[in-house]
């Protein structure tokens, strides 16, 4: 499974992103990631959930590549599930500057 | 049964679906009326989410108005109230930060514009301090960052490491109360050029509340915005640079490069934030700080007032042309005295625009 975070927005507008491959990480970090995945039911969830009013909040897009299927989601601090919270305060550690290749 | 308020109840819609079956009529009757409170109780909040002055208690002879919150180091808003307007400082040098930049907004859009508070009738300015988010353990952990959620001010404490707590801006504070004034004004829609306007005009009113409260002229002032929120790094000078654009850090370990364009053929034309409502306002920023410079004096005299006219022109699909355009033509009325049209246009010639 791939994935690729992308963080953007928040007053100070940084792009953080990372590109992860479970296929690649050492198996016990393997799980914890595609557990993370699973219960944040991506593929049965909108696809843009993004604050009418809010301004300069956190921005998450969040694109999963696995199984012959990809799914993205675009999200604000705003309009997380728990579930996808918790993926992205995961996914938050692992950013570094700068925008995707 | 619940016989107060929906939004104070703790019965959760499906019990009282499965009660308003119930064989007994009267407790029938009353999950049929709580659903029915609950069901417009909710209409109400996504209406007021696309119509911000459905959510203002009318009150046009109330002034200044502060409340400031404590969310304690939890993402719950507002939170504790632990400071109102006409209490004295508190211990908590976050919560005084807040009250009195929120003093020094108000002040500024009153005393320049006439503007009574956000909307213009008086509304209260509510924040909450030590907001936090949760990691992926479901800790609470401080929030790198402040923001406008449709009717309140947020600010976290920072990291400690990149940011540091986001009261202690002026630029900050009056950035996310312009966002609120915005509402009630142009409502530029929050995404692509019209959202990179929204940002502009907030870090333009952030910024002339500083240099307003403390009295500098344009030429000697700083148009940094956010620099005393950054952890000081010899790769970083503030979060942005309205007269530079592009320059505010560079090769930064935490921040990386400032990606902001300073000419509109530099444009970022991506998808993440929102198109780049953050990047692509370093374009009209740098007009204005251009023109505020080229005009000598301050910069909320003449600069502010064309700006502040425009903003109050400008509507949800303006685009950074229509910015130019409507601001040239307010620069030319006589109250602006000749030389305004010309360094207006002159500043908007130099980030690619011509007018």
């Amino acid at each position: 499974m791939k994935i690729a975070f992308t963080q953007s927005g928040g007053f100070a507008g940084a792009i953080r992103h990372c590109i992860l491959d479970t296929g690649t990480m050492p198996s016990s970090e393997a799980a914890v990631l595609e557990e993370l995945v699973r219960a944040a039911k991506l593929d049965a969830a909108p696809a843009s959930r993004l604050s009418v009013s809010g301004r300069d909040l956190e921005e998450y897009q969040i694109a999963v590549e696995g199984d012959g299927r990809s799914t993205t989601v675009v999200r604000d601090a705003s309009t997380l599930s728990p579930e996808t919270r918790a993926l992205v305060g995961y996914l938050k550690k692992c950013a570094h500057p700068g925008a995707p290749p | 049964m619940c016989e107060r308020s929906p939004i104070q109840c703790i019965i959760p819609p499906y019990i009282n679906e499965h009660l308003a079956r119930s064989a007994n009529p009267s407790t029938r009757a009353r999950a049929i009326a709580n659903l029915k409170a609950g069901a417009a109780m909710r209409a109400q909040r996504v209406m007021a989410q696309a119509m911000p002055s459905l959510m203002v208690s009318a009150a046009p002879t109330q002034k200044k108005t502060r409340q400031v919150f404590d969310a304690r180091q939890t993402d719950q808003l507002p939170g504790v109230l632990v400071r109102s307007e006409g209490q004295a400082k508190v211990a908590d040098k976050a919560v005084n930060e807040a009250f009195d930049h929120a003093g020094a907004t108000y002040d500024f859009y009153d005393t320049l514009f006439s503007r009574n508070s956000l909307d213009g009738k008086g509304m209260t300015l509510v924040s909450s301090v030590h907001v936090a988010e949760t990691d992926d353990s479901g800790q609470f952990v401080p929030m790198n960052n402040a923001f406008w959620n449709g009717e309140q001010m947020a600010y976290g404490d920072g990291d400690g490491v990149i940011f540091r707590a986001f009261t202690g801006s002026l630029d900050v504070v009056g950035h996310e109360l312009t966002h609120g004034v915005e509402s009630f004004t142009s409502n530029l829609e929050y995404r692509n050029q019209s959202g990179a306007l929204n940002e502009h005009f907030a870090d333009v009113f952030g910024v002339l509340v500083r240099q307003w409260k403390n009295g500098e002229t344009a030429a000697k002032a700083s148009w940094l915005v956010g620099a005393e929120v950054l952890v000081p790094a010899p790769t970083r000078r503030a979060i942005r640079d309205m007269e530079n654009p592009g320059t505010a850090f560079v090769n930064d370990p935490d921040l990386g490069t400032d990606p902001q364009p300073a000419h509109m053929s530099k444009l970022f034309t991506g998808v993440f934030d929102r198109g780049g409502v953050h990047i692509n306002s370093g374009i009209p920023n740098r007009a204005f700080a251009l023109f505020a410079k080229a005009l000598k004096g301050n910069a909320w005299d003449v600069a502010g007032r064309v700006w502040y006219q425009t903003m109050l022109q400008l509507t949800s699909t303006s685009q950074i042309a229509d910015c130019a355009r409507v601001s040239v033509q307010i620069a030319a009325t006589p109250e602006f005295g000749a030389a305004a049209k010309k360094a207006l246009k002159a500043a908007w010639k130099k980030v690619g625009i011509a007018v």
